[in-house]
């Protein structure tokens, strides 16, 4: 009768045990995570009013002074922290300085910008950072996370180390876009995709899949960077062709090497002197006056 | 073919290859010129071929001229093979004194840098060749050396023979680096005269 009793405790424990971890494992279903900064969001906080057309002359001033910035939003936890995003908008950087008609680029810190700020807050950053031109970097991330048939192994306990039974599909989409401050244009615009699998277990999934977050950054960047070449290729040959941009170059971005009328005369003098020199030596040879007393 | 043939030879091809250039379409200038970024990314040839384009027709032809009549004087006081060899070395030592002297020149083009080391060593030559007109070349000596530093410090003696397009301006350091690298060479083959006289003859 006892050993019955204790064969049903232990089932029922047994029971209740496997139910708990049933439950906790359910418990840790993740939700998708999002993650994104919209450029129109930025520029146009009071989506009622109509954007204004810009119908005058865009001037540009090549070397070009710009600035690089990510489009900030309202602070949370989920996002990229500011140490990565500086990362990333150097190797943004190292894109743009192979155009030749950029001066040099300002990395701006997230701070220094306001959130829904518009216009004249990137006016107010450019006036402090003193660039003429700001590329600002939106980006828009998804994190989908799954379970797989594994994770039912879960409830052993050492399957939660052990077994990777979820599974996370992180899209990342950055897009950079170019903005002149004084017209407030946009000049030019380049996106970069990725697109990030993998699965990792119970225990280590949110470290795995914050790699994956940042990993995702880091492979939109790498699509980026020959996206953003060809279209400063492309811009630096519209702006020639283009009633509405004017180029006006800023001292010493061009040399030339040209002669004036002075450099001209003492060139013509010196063949002057040389034709002279040697007509007179030709005709002392002609003379007959010996080489010694010629004149050398 | 003789040696003489030979320089004539070379010299008319050079000539022609300049003036050629001068008719060359804009993306083919644009290919050989001076241009800072694409000389760091690799592209070195433009250290040598930025002086052989230019920015107009008439900022070729001047400089063209200028050039080739320094050459004439060089070439015959101190020797044809001197006119190849300082083109071969001069070329990269002005374009990579202007990377270096120009932080924010982006491009270049223009022959008068290697013009003005031409009529400086034209200038040299003529003085040893003809110790007559040394007071001469003297004062023509002086007065391209003030020419220089007044357009070092922003001033201008004379305008310019034709005007560069909008955005360009004159890069004096070409100028400078030029008349400097024939100063350091007329130093060298001094010295060297002065220590072997038997020298006297070579380059």
């Amino acid at each position: 009768m006892d050993e019955r009793i204790m064969k049903c405790f232990f089932a029922t424990i047994a029971v209740i045990t496997i139910m708990a971890l049933s439950g906790c494992a359910s418990s840790f279903g993740r939700r998708d995570v999002k993650q994104s900064a919209s450029i129109v969001s930025y520029l146009f906080p009071n989506a009622s009013e109509t954007p204004k057309m810009n119908t005058g002359v865009t001037y540009l001033r090549p070397p070009v002074r710009v600035g690089l910035a990510f489009v900030p939003t309202a602070a949370r936890s989920s996002e990229l922290p500011e140490a990565e995003r500086i990362k990333l908008l150097e190797r943004v950087r190292d894109s743009f300085m192979r155009a030749p008609y950029i001066g040099s680029i300002e990395i701006i810190p997230t701070a220094y910008l306001r959130p829904a700020g518009g216009f004249a807050d990137m006016g107010q950053v450019a006036r402090m950072f003193n660039v003429e031109v700001m590329a600002m970097v939106s980006y828009d991330q998804v994190q989908f996370n799954d379970s797989n048939a594994l994770s039912f192994l879960y409830w052993t306990i050492i399957g939660a180390y052990v077994i990777q039974g979820d599974q996370y599909d992180v899209r990342t989409m950055l897009d950079v876009s170019v903005f002149d401050v004084t017209s407030r244009t946009l000049l030019m615009r380049a996106p970069g995709t990725s697109q990030v699998n993998g699965s990792a277990t119970l225990a280590g999934y949110s470290a795995r899949a914050r790699q994956a977050q940042i990993e995702g950054y880091n492979k939109a960047v790498d699509a980026l960077a020959p996206a953003l070449q060809t279209e400063l290729d492309r811009f630096r040959e519209r702006i020639k062709t283009e009633a509405n941009f004017r180029v006006e170059a800023k001292p010493g971005y061009r040399g030339g090497g040209s002669v004036d009328w002075l450099s001209f005369a003492v060139v013509a003098l010196v063949v002057l002197g040389w034709w002279a020199a040697r007509r007179r030596k030709t005709d002392d040879v002609i003379s007959g006056i010996p080489a010694k007393a010629q004149t050398p | 073919m003789q040696t003489d043939q030979y320089q004539r030879v070379l010299a008319i091809a050079a000539l022609t290859a300049l003036v050629g250039l001068a008719f060359a379409p804009e993306p083919t200038q644009l290919a050989l010129a001076w241009e800072r970024s694409t000389i760091f990314g690799g592209q070195f040839w433009r250290l040598w071929t930025a002086h052989w384009v230019h920015f107009s027709m008439a900022h070729a032809l001047v400089n063209i001229a200028v050039f080739v009549a320094a050459c004439t004087v060089a070439a015959a006081t101190l020797g044809a093979r001197f006119i190849g060899w300082a083109i071969f070395i001069v070329s990269p030592v002005i374009s990579i004194g202007l990377l270096i002297t120009s932080p924010t020149l982006v491009e270049y083009r223009g022959l008068s840098g290697l013009a003005t080391a031409m009529t400086v060593a034209a200038l040299y030559g003529l003085a040893y060749a003809h110790r007559s007109l040394r007071w001469v070349i003297a004062v023509l000596a002086i007065t391209l050396l003030l020419k220089l530093v007044a357009e070092a410090n922003g001033l201008t003696f004379s305008s310019h023979i034709h005007s560069l397009p909008e955005g360009a301006s004159v890069e004096w350091r070409a100028h400078l680096i030029g008349a400097l690298s024939a100063i350091i060479y007329a130093l060298s083959r001094s010295l060297r005269i002065m220590i072997r006289p038997a020298h006297a003859n070579l380059p």
